[in-house]
């Protein structure tokens, strides 16, 4: 059923995720997954249950309008009683303060594994703008007579019709919720978040203790009430750490210091387990970049490309397409992959949709013999990877860490075959160009950046921008036929600039 | 730096508004003769030049050579902020990025003043060479404008025929055609209302009659218009002022034979 309501928002438009982060290790370094499948879907209805709760948090009530989360599993004898708190932690990256879930189950939940995760960030699937749609909340009713209404229950209230509607909100509990994003947590490892205050001038020379270690935190009242939740949390820590830092023993305290070398062993199988898990969505994508162009043969099939292209989500998924290429240099800072993880947000959704998406039909031209080999193509994904990880590392670890990438995996295979790609992509927009020259399609809108309707929309506005200008005389002129006359230049010669 | 009054901003208010429909944008170039300016609408079939002499003004002073690039719209907005008679100093630094215009009415000592900001144009300075005109005709600017406006009712385009005999503009367009015949005359009482053509050999040339249209509207600059013809040479339009002229250049049309 819950699959099902994911179907159709992919169906329809495809959501948007546009906070800063997508994808997150989990504390189980081999496996990195997407937050889809990665937050164990529970609770669609257990939202509403919760926002009658008497006993909500404070929070509830600054939030006028009730939000859908997905939450973190929890067993379901403790699903009754709060065990999220919201933090405000400054993000490891920009130092943005930004908030954070806190599950803490519950202690007498003598079931719950003591190295669960217990961070999570809050990852926001925006609604978007231009298809206005609201959540239907009801409870998990059985299916029953009416068979179509039960499975629809979270569906956009626009789709649906007027028998399931009239019928759900006959139903006490039900709800319909005005803002339609959807909110997910996924976990996060507590080290990023720890990252910038051990690598910092200060605590990166001495050892300290956990307890020295948290208390010089900036942010120290924060993770000692994070402690106070969620007690378990200072041993998942500890042995975190342990991974990355140095230690001492000073009597039964163990010391901690940053080191950088661990650190990077880390972080760098990390950049290769995602590298390694890619979702196909991404790969597919990453794979349309690097192949060679067709050649001018196919500039049939450019045509339909460039159509498909429109209808595509992004506008930018031409395989000719320098802007993106660019996307690929690891020097390029947030938006290429804050855009990325949008773009495979997006994708994400397609994916389990039936295959008759634009996306999927373009993929088609992808051959497989204009493939660059397979190391190419990894070091491409790795290249991908850790700008995922980039949204989580102070510049500084992350200057470091692409460098140190860069030494165990060397780039130039990469860069060379880039070039390559370049200059054949070149010649064959060269001969598009020609090719296409009779027909009204431009080269930027094979180019992409904009779409075909942006630089129409661009032409009008500037057209019209000019037109403002102009007396009315002179635009009665223009329309005057000047069929037979001659250019004054060809009376009168230009004369030399004195 | 450039300092100009003139007596009266009418001067400058008619040339704006005769050009303001024909080029959008242009250059004032100032210098110690006075102010010039040239351009070409924007088919380029039609040049505009225009010369204020630096006796018009009084005073004129130019010490450097400026060139002030203006929307005419922008400036014919400002100007109409002015009364006909008012006395009207333009001021403009050596580097300008505006133009300030200042209107002074002696009738009620009302001092009003303007800036315009400036653009950069890069226009192509055009020489225009001194050409012995086949037929040179001159006529009240009111006939002309008159001529003009009558025959652009039938047709898109007019042939100026000129003879010994005198001049005819014919058209002739869907709904029929017509033709305005002038025979050379001289007004004893008032010089400006006779027709005098000056031939040297016959020509007949064929003009676009919007634009000829769009030349009348100086036709308050000067109460008689020169029409100067020569086969394959465009058409001089000009106006004399009391201290410079307008004129305007139009190509023939060839081969046209609607």
């Amino acid at each position: 059923m819950r699959r099902r309501k994911r179907k159709v928002g992919a169906e329809e438009t495809p959501f948007e995720a546009t906070t800063k982060s997508g994808t997150e290790l989990t504390g189980d370094t081999t496996r990195p997954r997407l937050a889809y499948h990665d937050c164990s879907t529970n609770y669609l209805q257990k939202v509403p249950s919760r926002l009658h709760d008497s006993t909500r948090p404070a929070n509830w009530d600054i939030m006028a309008a009730p939000r859908v989360f997905i939450l973190p599993a929890t067993k379901d004898e403790d699903a009754k009683s709060i065990s999220h708190t919201i933090l405000t932690l400054k993000h490891p990256n920009n130092g943005v303060p930004t908030r954070y879930l806190v599950h803490h189950p519950p202690s007498s939940s003598s079931s719950q594994d003591p190295s669960a995760p217990f961070i999570y960030e809050i990852l926001k699937v925006a609604n978007q703008a231009h298809a206005p749609r609201s959540w239907l909340i009801t409870p998990d009713l059985p299916p029953l007579e009416v068979p179509k209404s039960s499975s629809e229950e979270a569906e956009p209230k626009e789709d649906e019709t007027a028998a399931p509607e009239s019928e759900s909100t006959s139903t006490p509990d039900s709800l319909v919720i005005k803002d339609a994003h959807l909110y997910l947590t996924t976990p996060l490892d507590p080290l990023y978040l720890l990252l910038p205050h051990l690598s910092s001038q200060k605590t990166s020379r001495n050892f300290l203790s956990f307890e020295d270690l948290l208390e010089s935190h900036p942010e120290s009242t924060k993770w000692s009430k994070i402690l106070s939740l969620h007690p378990p949390s200072s041993q998942i820590l500890q042995s975190r750490l342990l991974t990355i830092c140095d230690t001492v023993s000073a009597g039964d305290e163990q010391m901690f210091r940053l080191n950088p070398e661990k650190l990077h062993t880390l972080l760098i199988s990390r950049v290769e387990s995602v590298a390694k898990a890619l979702p196909p969505s991404l790969t597919k994508q990453i794979s349309r970049k690097l192949s060679k162009p067709i050649g001018t043969q196919a500039s049939t099939a450019w045509k339909r490309q460039s159509e498909i292209k429109d209808t595509s989500t992004g506008g930018g998924s031409g395989v000719i397409n320098d802007a993106e290429l660019e996307d690929q240099d690891e020097d390029t800072q947030q938006d290429p992959a804050d855009s990325q993880l949008r773009r495979e947000a997006s994708k994400l959704n397609l994916e389990d949709s039936t295959t008759d998406t634009p996306v999927e039909e373009s993929t088609e031209i992808v051959l497989e013999n204009l493939l660059p080999p397979p190391e190419i193509q990894y070091l491409c994904h790795l290249s991908h990877s850790i700008q995922f990880l980039q949204n989580y590392l102070p510049q500084d670890i992350y200057s470091s860490l692409s460098e140190k990438l860069s030494t165990v995996h060397p780039q130039e295979p990469l860069e060379k075959w880039m070039e390559e790609l370049k200059s054949l992509r070149a010649a064959a927009n060269a001969a598009i160009d020609f090719s296409m020259s009779h027909s009204k399609r431009t080269l930027e809108d094979l180019e992409g950046g904009m779409s075909r309707e942006d630089v129409q929309r661009e032409k009008k506005r500037k057209k019209k921008e000019e037109d403002a200008k102009k007396s009315t005389g002179v635009k009665k002129l223009e329309k005057v036929d000047t069929k037979g006359m001659m250019k004054m230049t060809a009376f009168f010669k230009p004369k030399d600039p004195k | 730096m450039l300092e100009a009054r003139l007596e009266q901003a009418q001067v400058l208010k008619k040339v704006v508004e005769a050009i303001k429909d024909l080029v959008q944008d242009c250059n004032f170039d100032c210098n110690d003769t006075g102010i010039q300016l040239q351009a070409m609408d924007n088919s380029h079939v039609a040049l505009v030049s225009m010369h204020l002499g630096s006796d018009g003004f009084s005073p004129y002073r130019c010490d450097r050579n400026i060139a002030l690039g203006i929307n005419l719209n922008s400036l014919m907005k400002v100007l109409r902020a002015g009364a006909n008679e008012d006395l009207l100093t333009l001021k403009a630094e050596d580097q300008p990025d505006s133009l300030n215009l200042v209107f002074e009415s002696s009738a009620n000592d009302r001092v009003s003043e303007y800036d315009i900001k400036l653009m950069d144009i890069d226009q192509e300075h055009l020489g225009i060479p001194d050409t012995e005109y086949a037929a040179t005709i001159t006529l009240p600017s009111a006939e002309f404008q008159r001529i003009c406006r009558d025959l652009s009712a039938l047709s898109e385009s007019v042939s100026i025929e000129a003879t010994k005999d005198g001049v005819k503009f014919a058209c002739s367009g869907d709904i029929g055609n017509g033709s305005v015949s002038l025979r050379p005359h001289t007004n004893v009482e008032d010089e400006a209302k006779s027709n005098k053509i000056e031939l040297t050999e016959p020509v007949n040339l064929t003009f676009s009659l919007k634009y000829l249209v769009n030349f009348c509207k100086a036709s308050s600059l000067s109460s008689t218009v020169r029409l100067c013809l020569s086969n394959e040479v465009p058409l001089l339009v000009e106006y004399k002022m009391e201290a410079g002229y307008l004129r305007f250049y139009l190509a023939p049309k060839i081969g046209d034979e609607e």
